[in-house]
């Protein structure tokens, strides 16, 4: 790029026209040019690259001429006055060179100018100056100030919000690669235009952040656009549209420049925009595109995402997309209606390991219905159980959904002709079904196995357990589930055999999978056995039917034949004796506890924590003693768990006793016990402990605390964040204390705001006021009002905090919040 | 569970009564024929359940019919229902039973038959409940929003032995009776292709929330559908033709016309696999979000191919005829084509339109009243004049392309096992989930 000549006195008129596009539109040759002065000459970006991108961007549009000022510290009060709009591209930040000074005269006419009706432009970084001058920064819109940062450079969206302004009137969503600015200082006044929401992956926010703003002040205009960190970002179409339309309406307060024609609404990456039907083209891309899906939002995405996935479908990377997709059903910054889209999608790509994220919506009243959806076609036993469980606690219309849903899984109806079905008779006949089942007629198949389902017989179940060897493996699969539905216990000699002769270990999974379910102690020794197999499926399957084969006569079983078991195989069965809760495991399992090989005594203390209750903690505690040092983590952990089992104040005398004699390591674990036992006693040891000189010791008590969360120790809590000797436990103190008050549900606002006031003096960094905020919008007074006002008064870093936290106690108070003052604040 | 009051040996016994009124003198009732008004005990009681726009058109059409005894109206929407009451009003001088919901209404004994002119979403739920409880059915097209649901529906009708005719009505058109007749008696030569279209679904529609009317139970409207804000445009007939929450969109909506015709000309069972591929549009923002625009191949069992497609490329394939119609149907054979739509017929050749068509016809069954038509059936248990089976037939061709077009992936079906042979994942799309205790399949 050629640079034209320097004017003087430091303007240059910028003479990019004829080396670049003819103008969009004919405006130029009949409304005369608007000009534009454009700042630059320092930047910590490269200025001397883009500036000429940004005055070709405007001289294109046939609307603007197009002058360019170096020497902006050298700027003189009678530069302004032929300029319709000036444009930043200039900053200090971080630059050798001071703040440039201009003297009143200069700024009164720069603002005298700007407020005579005509605008301010800033391009990214085009505002770090004049941090100082707050009627500069009010038409800045926003600048990287107090706290300001960004992530990796990536492709991502940018969405309009709902502001009302000609810039982005009629503007779709687009994407950009470019530096996405985070928490940008907003000034007074501005008006948010655009967001993006920066991934996490590229250490973005994971959160909107505003990024593009216009202001008008005392008669001028402001518009400040963060995007355009390079060159390649700047010329991305979206970007130059939004200069350019933005400019024009700086200058003026109208816009008559239309957006680029080749809009990048779909695929990303500057330069290589194809079209405005352009989508997702990747898994990454489309992942972007949900994440920022909102009810009533562009769906273009979707659809051809829709399409991206159901090539997938039965692939590793169908298996891998449904996978990516199932990690935003947990993420609360992805909307419902976006989730919803997710669930749908997981209908065609879902397999087992997203029964879990789609169990988890299923208390989520917005969404259980779309996490039924996915779940009934996701095949497989995961799916149908995470579905019978979830009927149980569910309100009636879901059970009602669940049951259809569970219906339509087990007989995929239309399939099945009912005449046909009814040929075998009231009381089926298991040679008529046997004969059927063998058959090559799939409606003769389905019709068996509805007759059989529906007129089910513990006779006939048997008859067709002990043939099962000559079925195909999907007959032998639908017999065995039927009889497993049954909970069939006639059928399991006849199934233990079959299962035993099985050779295919595709089929052997299935008979593990059922014997789970009507199993007892018979089954044992053969579940057992299919711990050695080499298939990890198959082992998987034996571990969970392990877990749920009926009694403590398996359980004896289990527990007998655990030293005959090669080591390797130890720790799977003593995690399953921990899952299956049974105390008769639990003599067993601590003494695995003592065992040499370290993988058996983790899977030994851990199935100890899930067995153990309280009565059992006199019991943990004399197994702990003598652990190696290494295990104690893991010891603590299910001491915990004994201890906050069952009637947790059982256990506390004997926690209380051996923390009279207990040397320094074990007083963590005692007291995380206590902590969690919660109960009153429990919490003496912990108040007591808090006393210690021990810094290490009172950490723990006060850790153990905020697990108790007892507003009983509200003012135990207080006293330490004022009075602890360490900062570190002040801060942590107060984060307990927050915790506990907002966790407590009978709140009284009298005794929070007791503990709150001294705690706000105390506190020593906005980070701590946060908290405190945080608890101070659940105490339902006015005088929290007040204490509000206060924190926020003295330290404005908090104030969106303090809003949220006002916010919360007026709506407490079934009051109306006072209007926000009409006029800007100050800077200062 | 309610029995009809057409009893089975009624039914054999009607059955040589409607055989004699069939071979004789073929009944011709139209809307308001003069014929001698039944008695009250013998005529059937009618149910109309939905009564839109469509719900209402179709009142106008029975009402008039001396054989039915419009019985009850059933909406869970009280301004279509008030609408539909004032005119049983003026055709009965009193007003019929009023019901919100259908389950209560076809609790009633007296009832003989139902008419379903819902949204799509609410099809299945209500037919299979109207079949168990012993009803003659008579259901708008589109058949139902799942593959699952239409066999679900198909196997109830066949092993209940109920009466179900397909709201098509368009062959009880005599134009289209025409085409086919050219179509089966060899006048165009042997079929060797054809271009089916129709008026694709609209984009746009209001996603702003509003509250739900007083005099509608959104519950109940919205039924085994997801439950959505609900917006002016939802609760209009719009708003039932084109959100994918109650409709497959006029890919089936308004499909089934030009599809119906086609099967009934084809004259085929349909039995063999037949593959699909192609591509669509779908609207990127609005409330509407089913296909406004597709472009469908599918290559039939015997290598017979036919075009489905949207009134968009029909601009670009139909230039053999005017596009003066929102659907067409056209049959090309080794001697030309015919070309129909309601109202209209075109062919190569056009002295074929002047040939003479016997009343009693050897190729197709015609009623110039589907209406009363419905109402034979439904005394004397007699076929219908769209069965179920074809019913399935055109709704699965609607499906499959939405699902092509979905997906993007070419698909064979497999009509016979009732299974996408490929790609075989897409098989977990079979059925549709649905919200409430309303049985769907």
């Amino acid at each position: 790029m050629n640079l034209p000549r320097l004017v003087r006195p430091f303007v240059y008129s910028a003479l990019f026209a004829a080396s670049c596009c003819a103008p969009l539109s004919g405006a130029g040759s009949e409304a005369p040019l608007l000009r534009a002065l454009v700042l630059t000459g320092d930047n910590n970006h490269k200025w001397k690259e883009t500036t000429p991108v940004i005055v070709d961007a405007l001289k294109s549009t046939g609307r603007f001429s197009v002058d360019v000022v170096e020497d902006v510290p050298g700027m003189k009060p009678g530069i302004f006055a032929p300029y319709d709009v000036i444009v930043s591209n200039y900053n200090t930040y971080g630059s050798k060179r001071a703040e440039p000074v201009w003297d009143e005269a200069t700024k009164t006419a720069f603002l005298d100018h700007i407020r005579a009706g005509r605008g301010l432009v800033i391009v990214h970084a085009g505002s770090s100056f004049f941090y100082d001058w707050p009627e500069f920064q009010a038409l800045a819109c926003g600048t990287w100030k107090d706290g300001t940062n960004h992530g990796k450079i990536h492709d991502n969206r940018v969405t309009f919000t709902a502001e009302k302004s000609p810039v982005t009137d009629g503007l779709e969503p687009f994407w950009i690669r470019d530096e996405f600015w985070q928490k940008i200082k907003v000034a007074p006044g501005a008006k948010a235009l655009a967001e993006v929401t920066p991934l996490a992956e590229f250490k973005g926010s994971g959160q909107p952040e505003q990024i593009m703003f216009s202001t008008e002040v005392g008669g001028g205009r402001g518009f400040a656009l963060f995007l355009g960190h390079d060159v390649a970002a700047m010329s991305n179409p979206a970007f130059q549209s939004l200069l350019q339309r933005g400019t024009e309406w700086a200058a003026t307060g109208k816009v008559t420049i239309p957006p680029a024609s080749n809009w990048p609404s779909g695929q990303p990456g500057a330069g290589e925009v194809t079209g405005a039907t352009a989508a997702p083209a990747t898994l990454e891309q489309l992942i972007v595109f949900i994440r920022n899906y909102k009810y009533a939002g562009d769906r273009s995405g979707l659809i051809e995402g829709e399409k991206l996935l159901a090539h997938t479908a039965g692939t590793p990377e169908g298996a891998k997309a449904a996978a990516a997709l199932a990690a935003l059903l947990g993420d609360p910054a992805v909307s419902d209606d976006a989730k919803e889209f997710v669930c749908t999608q997981l209908r065609l790509i879902g397999g087992e390991a997203e029964v879990r994220p789609l169990a988890a919506l299923l208390k989520d009243p917005k969404l259980a219905a779309s996490a039924v959806e996915a779940l009934e076609a996701i095949p497989g036993p995961a799916a149908a159980r995470a579905l019978r469980v979830a009927s149980a606690g569910s309100e009636s219309g879901l059970k009602a959904q669940i049951a259809q849903a569970l219906k339509r899984r087990e007989n995929p109806l239309g399939l099945v002709k009912p005449n046909l079905s009814a040929a075998f008779g009231e009381s089926p006949d298991a040679g008529l079904l046997l004969a059927a089942l063998r058959s090559s007629d799939p409606d003769k198949w389905n019709a068996a196995l509805l007759a059989f389902g529906s007129r089910y017989s513990s006779k006939t179940a048997a008859r067709l357990a002990s043939s099962l060897k000559g079925l195909s493996p999907e007959t032998k699969e639908a017999v065995l589930r039927i009889i497993a539905d049954r909970r069939e216990t006639k059928a399991l000699p006849a199934i233990l055999s079959a299962a035993a002769a099985e050779g295919d270990p595709a089929a052997a999974a299935v008979f593990i999978e059922v014997l789970g379910g009507i199993g007892d102690a018979s089954a044992v020794p053969f579940l057992l056995t299919q711990l050695s197999t080499s298939d990890p499926k198959v082992r998987d399957a034996a571990v969970a039917s392990l877990e749920r084969v009926r009694g403590t006569e398996a359980t004896v079983k289990i527990v007998d034949t655990l030293d005959l078991l090669p080591p390797e195989s130890q720790p799977a069965v003593l995690t399953v004796l921990g899952l299956r809760r049974d105390p008769a495991a639990l003599t067993a399992t601590l003494a695995a506890a003592k065992s040499r090989d370290k993988e058996i005594r983790g899977a030994a203390i851990r199935a100890v924590g899930k067995i153990a209750v309280v009565s059992q903690v006199a019991g943990i505690l004399a197994a702990i003693e003598g652990a190696p040092a290494d295990d104690l983590p893991l010891w603590e952990k299910s001491l915990a768990s004994a201890a906050g089992a069952g009637d947790r104040n059982a256990g506390v005398p004997a926690i209380a006793s051996a923390l009279s004699t207990a040397g320094p390591e074990m007083v963590p674990i005692l007291l995380t016990a206590a902590g969690a036992a919660g109960t009153g006693d429990a919490l003496v040891l912990l108040r007591e402990k808090l006393q210690s000189p021990d810094e290490q010791v009172r950490r723990v008590a006060l850790s153990a605390m905020g697990r108790a969360l007892n507003p009983v120790l509200l003012d135990d809590l207080q006293e330490a964040v004022s009075g602890d000797a360490s900062p570190v436990l002040r801060k942590l103190a107060l984060r307990k204390l927050s915790d506990t008050l907002i966790a407590d549900e009978a709140l009284d606002p009298g005794r929070a705001l007791a503990v709150l006031e001294p705690s706000a003096t105390a506190a020593s960094d906005s980070d701590d006021r946060r908290a405190i905020l945080a608890a101070l919008g659940r105490v339902k007074s006015e005088k929290a009002l007040e204490v509000v006002a206060r924190i926020e008064a003295a330290d404005p870093a908090v104030a969106p905090e303090a809003s949220a936290a006002t916010a919360n106690i007026y709506k407490l108070l079934k009051k109306i919040p006072p209007p926000k003052p009409a006029s800007p604040q100050p800077n200062h | 569970m309610t029995k009809s009051r057409f009893s089975r040996r009624q039914f054999l016994g009607g059955l040589t009564k409607a055989m004699l009124a069939t071979a004789i003198a073929p009944r011709v009732l139209s809307s308001g024929a003069s014929a001698a008004a039944r008695p009250a005990s013998e005529r059937i009681n009618v149910l109309s359940i939905g009564t839109g726009n469509q719900g209402r058109d179709l009142l106008s059409n029975f009402l008039g019919l001396p054989d039915c005894q419009l019985a009850g109206l059933c909406d869970p929407y009280g301004k279509n229902r008030n609408l539909a009451m004032q005119k049983v009003q003026a055709a009965y001088g009193s007003e019929c039973k009023s019901y919100v919901d259908f389950e209560e209404a076809l609790a009633e004994p007296s009832i003989d038959a139902v008419v379903i002119a819902t949204p799509d979403h609410w099809h299945s739920a209500m037919i299979l409940a109207a079949v168990r409880a012993g009803k003659a059915v008579y259901c708008e097209k589109p058949l139902a929003l799942s593959l699952n649901q239409n066999r679900a529906i198909q196997n109830a009708v066949r092993s209940s032995g109920a009466v179900f005719q397909y709201g098509t009505m368009q062959r009880s058109m005599p134009n289209i009776r025409l085409a086919v007749e050219l179509v089966r008696g060899g006048v165009i030569g042997d079929l060797k292709r054809l271009d089916v279209w129709a008026a694709g679904s609209a984009s746009g529609g209001s996603t702003a929330e509003i509250p739900v009317p007083p005099d509608l139970d959104y519950n109940l409207y919205t039924g085994p559908a997801n439950m959505r804000p609900c917006t002016a445009d939802r609760i209009t007939n719009k708003g039932s033709w084109y959100c994918s929450d109650y409709a497959l969109g006029f890919i089936a909506g308004w499909g089934a016309h030009p599809l119906d015709v086609a099967i009934w000309g084809m004259d085929s069972d349909l039995s063999g696999p037949y593959e699909l591929r192609g591509s669509g549009k779908f609207p990127v923002s609005g409330l509407y979000d089913t296909a406004t625009d597709w472009d469908v191949e599918i290559a039939f069992a015997d290598g017979l191919p036919m075009h489905f497609f949207s009134r968009g490329p029909a601009s670009k394939y139909v230039d053999y005829r005017p596009l003066d119609t929102g659907d067409g149907t056209t049959f090309f054979g080794t001697k030309g084509w015919v070309s129909v739509s309601r109202g209209v017929i075109y062919a190569s050749n056009p002295d074929w339109l002047k040939i003479p068509i016997p009343k009693a016809s050897e190729h197709v069954v015609y009623k110039p009243n589907y209406y009363q038509a419905f109402l034979d059936s439904t005394r004397y248990r007699t076929s219908t004049l769209t069965s179920v089976d074809d019913a399935v037939r055109s709704d699965a061709i609607s499906h499959l392309s939405n699902l092509v077009i979905r997906t993007g992936e070419p698909i064979v079906w497999d009509p016979k096992t009732y299974q996408i042979r490929s790609p075989k994942p897409l098989n977990r799309l079979m059925d549709l989930p649905t919200r409430g205790p309303w049985a769907t399949t």
